[in-house]
């Protein structure tokens, strides 16, 4: 294996509220590669979009990095200066947020918006950083990119506003780009263009992509690994086609069970009982385990991540010991 | 512009079963702007609609943002009036100040926490539908409330509670519950569990299908999530720009869909599970919806549609039944093979997209 682009290791990110603690990200680490897509799920408030802020330290004013490593490239993100890190923000690693209709300024031209992001990284003429402009739209499969790079942000539409946000992530060719729920926001087939794009540009510029979703379905038609979140930590880690084929965190079985089905009718949902914790006052041992048919008394500590089947680590005493998860009667 | 009537009454005949509500033509325009220097624009939501929905049944609606099924939704409970066309329910007009009709008709919306008072305690939303039916002691509301909440799996400890110190997921039931109170006949749902997360959605979805099979309820249940609609649906409407392009028995529709954005809707959904996902290629639609400000002339589909001719775009297709109970509005339902979704073919390219032979692969 090639050496990893990111390597994120024990990242802790805390938010100090007036009624607690809040350990929104809790000792997560994981690796990315060149050409590889990530996929980091979760459902919401289980810290997976604190873990890509952190990433770039763009964590809200009260949250703060408590402890671990942000390792990009071989430099540990979270030891440069300020002035160092906007350097890296938008040129080794981009972030591609939910929502193309807030990300883009309203006031100016796509064109603008585009060739600054070029100028903040690169010397370049502005009539270089134009043509790369245009390119970059015209790569993204936007009509007319000659005429359309002078309008501005509400001539386009939403699948249109998130290619030029991809384009505008791609514009200093970044080793990482980090996908923040890129498609939430998007019709069914607007998201399939802008799935097989991302695809694309990961394939053809080796570049690594962390891709946080909520979207099983979405994980599961690009990701190439996965890790699942759950309560600040992740709780299962492997190859996409071994997580769904053998998912050995109750947790992660139970998400994909209560998933309805576009090509199987089914009767009902096994939906798991309950909701995920309060943050503030997290359960004292295994997180889920009030929400567990598995559960044993062993859950009441804390377990720790381990590699069950090789390249395939989970956090559940009984799924390390059995090697799988025993069904439960009824 | 419309569905071609002659089409329209024979919709009714199939299934057997009583028409609960009956849409026949229904058009909506909304005009928006319109100042002395900006002229006004005309949005058509809606552009000939005609359905039944029949009694016991859940009909799906789905369909992309702006395809009006939202406002289909809301002519159907009488929140809005059709421009043209009329709705029928049980023979009345939803739309009339007819009160005895309107607890009929109930709705859950998309949002629950925006559709619940932030003022009001439970107890209090929930007993608004009984009120509104006639005088209904302090008491009598409680004990209803409370049965109600039951129903939607709520602790009646609930009752007392305000909306924001509840979970998205008993949120909604409260939504639910409210609905319940008017002893609805038919319930519209637009978005139910849209807002929700995956492990509540489901819960909440069971719910649903818990309550039609106890109350006897009809659902017009409109989505953007066709695996969600797959999961509650007897039958299917697909929608596209203002009309139904397709509709279906659900399972039919779901295995043969007929018209070409029906095929390439259901092969844009991602599938949970990679070993399909990597044996199926997707159909990949090239560009964006028209604005309904400026509809195109003939299919309304034409524009993205990989197999348009050219009578596409003179003769606007009706919607016609091409099996059982299954009607599709489209020139060339077949030309533009469903096998396609499981053909191993990589490649996003449409325009060049030849029938291949079909792989076992979904089932």
């Amino acid at each position: 294996m090639s050496d990893a682009v990111l390597r994120v290791d024990d990242l802790r990110t805390y938010f100090l509220t007036e009624y607690g603690t809040v350990r929104a990200v809790d000792g997560v680490s994981f690796t990315v590669h060149p050409g590889e897509i990530l996929g980091l799920v979760g459902e919401s408030g289980c810290g997976k979009s604190v873990t890509a802020r952190s990433i770039l330290r763009l964590v809200p004013p009260s949250g703060r990095i408590v402890s671990g490593r942000v390792v990009l490239q071989g430099r540990n993100l979270l030891e440069l200066s300020e002035a160092e890190m906007r350097r890296i923000r938008g040129a080794s690693v981009s972030l591609v947020f939910q929502n193309p209709m807030t990300s883009l300024n309203p006031a100016l031209t796509i064109g603008w918006q585009l060739e600054e992001a070029l100028l903040a990284h690169q010397r370049l003429p502005g009539s270089m950083a134009h043509a790369r402009a245009i390119e970059a739209l015209r790569e993204m499969g936007i009509p007319e990119p000659a005429r359309r790079i002078d309008d501005y942000p509400h001539r386009f539409s939403g699948g249109m506003r998130q290619r030029v946000l991809i384009a505008m992530g791609l514009l200093n060719e970044p080793s990482l780009l980090i996908a923040d729920e890129p498609t939430t926001a998007l019709d069914v087939t607007i998201q399939a263009q802008i799935l097989e794009l991302l695809r694309a540009a990961s394939r053809e510029r080796r570049m690594a992509v962390l891709l946080i979703t909520h979207d099983l379905g979405v994980v599961a038609s690009i990701c190439h690994r996965v890790a699942v979140m759950y309560a600040g930590q992740i709780v299962e880690e492997a190859s996409v086609g071994e997580l769904f084929a053998n998912p050995l965190h109750p947790y992660t079985r139970g998400l994909l069970r209560s998933l309805p089905s576009v090509s199987q009718d089914r009767e009902r949902l096994a939906s798991m009982p309950g909701a995920p914790p309060d943050m503030i006052d997290v359960p004292i041992g295994c997180r889920f385990r009030q929400r567990c048919v598995f559960a044993e008394p062993v859950c009441e500590t804390p377990p720790e991540l381990a590699e069950v089947p090789p390249g395939h680590t989970v956090r559940c005493w009984v799924s390390q010991r059995d090697g799988r998860l025993e069904e439960v009667a009824g | 512009m419309g569905v071609a009537p002659k089409a329209a009454d024979s919709i009714s005949a199939t299934g057997g079963k009583r028409p609960l509500l009956q849409l026949r033509g229904v058009t909506k325009r909304f005009t928006l702007g319109g100042g002395l220097l900006r002229p006004m624009g005309v949005v058509h939501a809606l552009n000939g609609v005609s359905l039944d929905v029949l009694a016991g049944e859940t009909l799906g609606i789905v369909g992309e943002s702006g395809c009006g099924k939202s406002t289909l939704g809301r002519i159907a409970v009488g929140l809005y009036r059709p421009t043209t066309g009329t709705v029928r329910m049980d023979g009345r007009d939803p739309a009339a100040r007819d009160s005895t009709l309107r607890h009929q008709l109930q709705m859950i919306f998309q949002d629950p926490a925006g559709s619940l008072s932030p003022r009001m305690r439970i107890v209090a939303i929930v007993a608004e539908p009984l009120r509104a039916r006639g005088a209904i002691g302090a008491h009598e509301a409680r004990r209803r409330v409370v049965e109600l909440l039951e129903m939607v799996g709520l602790h009646p400890a609930m009752a007392d509670r305000f909306p924001h110190e509840l979970s998205g997921g008993q949120q909604q039931r409260v939504g639910i519950a409210r609905a319940l109170a008017g002893d609805p006949h038919l319930i519209v749902a637009d978005e139910p569990v849209s807002s929700l997360d995956v492990s509540q959605q489901a819960q909440v979805l069971n719910l649903l299908k818990d309550l039609q099979e106890r109350l006897g309820l009809t659902y017009l249940f409109i989505s953007h999530d066709l695996s969600v609609v797959r999961f509650m649906s007897t039958r299917i409407a697909v929608m596209y720009l203002g009309k139904v392009v397709e509709l279906g028995p659900a399972r039919e529709f779901y295995e043969r869909p007929l018209h070409p954005y029906a095929i390439a809707l259901r092969s844009a959904v991602p599938i949970p599970d990679p070993r399909l996902e990597s044996a199926r290629s997707r159909i990949i639609l090239k560009g964006d919806v028209p604005s309904p400000y400026a509809l195109p002339s003939g299919c309304l589909f034409r524009t993205r549609c990989p197999i348009a001719q050219e009578v596409c775009a003179r003769v606007e297709p009706s919607l016609t039944e091409h099996a059982p109970g299954h009607w599709a509005a489209c020139h060339f339902v077949g030309a533009f093979d469903s096998t396609l979704l499981s053909s191993s073919a990589s490649g996003p390219s449409v325009t060049d997209a030849a029938p291949q032979p079909r792989r076992a692969e979904e089932s």
